[in-house]
């Protein structure tokens, strides 16, 4: 049995796996950028602003390139890889005690985001 | 035993994206208006409630992923994977981005209204869920 992603059963399959593959990283990258053994671990909301950036240029980059992308890469991969509840307990857990960093990373999320979609967009339509 | 967890987190992650795939469908196919508020500002909610209910609101993601307790790697996988997966940032900016290449001052507002909503929902979630 071979598997078409674009048939009916096997697309929410497909975007299943995507998204699972997406998380995944998403994960490995917060615990690795986080680890203690780093000399100077980052701050965890750190690495949730870097991934959110980066799969929204992606998703500009996927967009621009083809007319009708693929769910499992877009909806699945880079989904899954992007979160946007973690950015807000970010938001939330930074507020009572760093309040300044709180406004930066609730204004700046949106901000870097939407830019890096936009610088992703023009890369995918090879400007 | 983080990995176990992690790969279990990222399990329940497939699980939410494929929801948020069957839900942003079914949005569209109805042309309601929204976009991917239809599942940031609920995953945002259940999320805000279960870092508040379990507590896990003083630690890191990271310090959730690696606690040895019983209750907290299903926050973990609830946060972090359900949550996180059913979530997303990539298609929101997409939204944004050509809206506002566009010059669809209305789904700019759309979009902006949605985040803002998501980012209010989680934060009482976060308080009711801690004071409950």
């Amino acid at each position: 049995m071979t598997l078409n992603p674009q048939s009916r059963t096997a697309a929410p399959l497909a975007v299943m796996a995507g998204g699972a593959v997406g998380a995944l990283v998403r994960l490995l990258a917060g615990l690795s950028a986080t680890a203690s053994a780093w000399s100077v671990p980052l701050h965890p909301a750190v690495p949730v602003l870097a991934v959110n950036v980066l799969g929204s240029w992606a998703i500009g980059v996927v967009a621009a390139r083809w007319p009708r992308p693929p769910a499992w890469l877009t909806t699945g991969v880079l989904g899954g890889f992007t979160t946007f509840s973690g950015w807000v307990l970010d938001v939330a857990r930074l507020w009572p005690d760093r309040p300044v960093a709180a406004v930066l990373l609730g204004v700046g999320t949106p901000a870097l985001t939407v830019l890096g979609c936009a610088l992703g967009l023009r890369m995918g339509e090879g400007r | 035993m983080t990995l176990l967890v992690v790969v279990i987190a990222a399990g329940a992650a497939g699980l939410g994206s494929a929801v948020r795939w069957a839900v942003l469908i079914w949005v569209r196919r109805r042309g309601l208006p929204g976009g991917t508020a239809w599942v940031n500002v609920p995953a945002s909610a259940v999320a805000g409630l279960v870092v508040g209910v379990t507590g896990a609101d003083r630690l890191t993601d990271m310090e959730l992923l690696a606690a040895d307790t019983a209750a907290l790697p299903w926050a973990a996988w609830a946060v972090l994977g359900l949550c996180g997966g059913l979530s997303t940032w990539s298609s929101l900016a997409l939204e944004m981005a050509t809206a506002l290449r566009d010059r669809d001052h209305r789904a700019v507002v759309m979009a902006a209204v949605g985040t803002v909503t998501g980012l209010v929902v989680g934060a009482v979630a976060l308080i009711v869920g801690a004071s409950a």
